[in-house]
């Protein structure tokens, strides 16, 4: 380091002989000027002293007798003198030290680790509105703030830890593996109403006066529960009522109306084996690209492309590789009935799967394909059993005073 | 002219029962040894004589004779200084 900063400053070898050399080294050392790499030969000594100091050393030199002749010099300030001659150079070094020390300043690559719900697609978005992206002051990135956001917005994330480095920020997250359904809490008391029409199977009340029982039919807007409950006197006349937040199971078979149609006749992507490469450089938004673009009618773009670094961490905002132009057209194809029946087949096990998803059980299919010209429907009903009842907030009560407990 | 004797006992009791450091209620000097390449050495008063085989050194009660061979004096500030070679001798004249 000191020799860094000697460096730096600028230093001469100096050549002293004289009758009492010695003396001229003691007045040196008493005066503060700093010599280094005293050697000593043929009657004379030979030594580094700064710049600065050089230029005081003429008093000691006279009163010594000393003659000091200068060997040397060494360090930035007389490469300076040099470098005069080449200020493109000179220039050119400085503006580069400069851009890498200003595009440094920014953020150029986010990156999510252990990706799960959370994609990187969602989170650059989601950055994107806490004003955090490519091309961000790193300073102004407030770390902690970004962390508790994501927590807060991401009710599945249960632990999250970003970290600048160089010029990227990795964003660590944990998410909950067990989806845990929020319901938020209410106590205004409510009613429960059955949202589509059938017969009750099964009805287990926590709170509220059940309105139905099992084999009856109810239809959409019944109240299955009601938050209502009568208080009565000891002669059986209602003394009041109290409003309850009714919650019970009630489970209701339903029928489910299946409908799909699909057309014969359909037009898929058929690409023409033309395409066209070039190279692909782009400098944050301004992208240059080595060939035209070509004039296809459609096609579709495959970029297959490299962010350019310095060292591991320092990414900088510049992208490389190549581009492909593929052409394609829409060509008119038909689906044979059996491939249209597979197709229809498939996309009603996808539905029943995911009403079982919810929770439905299907108790029996009944749905039929026909053919109707150049379209196949699928059509039918489904009887499922499946849990019901919404809440309706009772706003009219109909005692004043009434007490409301949970 | 030397110090009476009686001026100097009084200085090393108190010096001894205060405590003191003996380089700075003495002006004794420090030196400090690493191998046998390296020597340092602070609270001298100058230099004597510099060549490569010998550096004399003036101290405060004595003088310090470092014989070797290749000597060259790495620094040499009003506070301190550090001789490289490789030391032979350390002599107190």
């Amino acid at each position: 380091m000191v020799k860094f900063i000697r460096l730096f400053r600028g230093y001469v070898r100096i050549r002293i002989a004289g009758p009492v050399p010695q003396r001229f080294l003691n007045l040196c050392s008493v005066h503060d000027i700093s010599l280094w790499n005293i050697v000593a030969g043929d009657g004379a000594y030979e030594m580094n002293v700064s710049v600065a100091d050089f230029f005081r050393l003429k008093p000691m030199a006279i009163k010594t007798k000393t003659k000091v002749v200068l060997l040397e010099k060494r360090g930035l300030p007389f490469h300076m003198q040099k470098w005069k001659k080449r200020k493109v150079f000179i220039g050119g070094f400085l503006f580069c030290v400069l851009g890498i020390y200003l595009v440094s300043m920014f953020l150029w690559d986010i990156r999510l680790v252990n990706e799960g719900r959370l994609t990187q697609e969602m989170l650059l978005s989601f950055l994107q509105d806490q004003g955090v992206g490519y091309g961000s002051l790193k300073r102004e990135v407030d770390i902690d703030r970004v962390e508790k956001a994501l927590r807060d917005e991401y009710p599945f994330i249960i632990w999250t830890s970003c970290k600048m480095e160089g010029t990227r920020l990795f964003v660590y997250v944990k998410e909950n593996e067990q989806s845990v359904e929020e319901r938020p809490v209410q106590n205004e008391p409510c009613n429960l109403l059955a949202t589509v029409s059938g017969n009750v199977v099964s009805i287990i009340t926590r709170n509220g006066v059940p309105k139905v029982k099992p084999g009856d039919e109810v239809k959409k807007g019944d109240v299955l529960v009601g938050g209502e409950v009568p208080v009565y006197n000891d002669d059986e006349t209602i003394k009041e009522y109290m409003y309850v937040r009714s919650d019970a199971d009630v489970r209701l078979e339903t029928e489910l109306k299946y409908h799909k149609t699909l057309k014969l006749d359909y037009q898929k992507k058929v690409y023409t084996g033309q395409e066209k490469a070039a190279y692909y450089v782009r400098v944050y938004k301004n992208s240059f690209s080595s060939a035209k673009i070509p004039d296809y009618e459609q096609y579709d773009i495959v970029t297959d492309l490299k962010q350019g670094k310095l060292l591991n961490d320092f990414y900088l905002p510049i992208y490389y590789g190549k581009i492909k132009y593929q052409e394609y057209r829409y060509d008119d194809f038909v689906y044979t009935q059996s491939e249209g029946e597979a197709l229809l087949n498939y996309e009603f096990e996808k539905f029943c799967e995911t009403l079982q998803q919810k929770g439905v059980q299907i108790v029996e299919k009944n749905v039929k394909i026909e053919k109707n010209g150049r379209t196949l429907r699928a059509r039918g009903k489904i009887l499922v059993e499946m849990s019901d009842g919404e809440p309706e907030i009772i706003s009219e009560m109909k005692q004043t005073g009434e007490k409301n407990i949970e | 002219m030397r110090k009476p004797k009686l001026f100097e006992d009084a200085k090393n009791h108190i010096t001894d029962t205060l405590k003191l450091p003996k380089d700075l209620a003495k002006g004794e000097a420090l030196i400090g040894l690493t191998g046998r390449e390296e020597v340092y050495i602070e609270n001298y008063k100058g230099i004597l004589e510099c060549t490569s085989e010998a550096v004399m050194i003036a101290t405060g009660r004595c003088r310090v004779r470092i014989v070797g061979k290749n000597l060259k004096v790495s620094y040499y500030t009003n506070d301190e200084m550090k001789v490289e070679g490789i030391l032979s001798q350390i002599l107190f004249l």
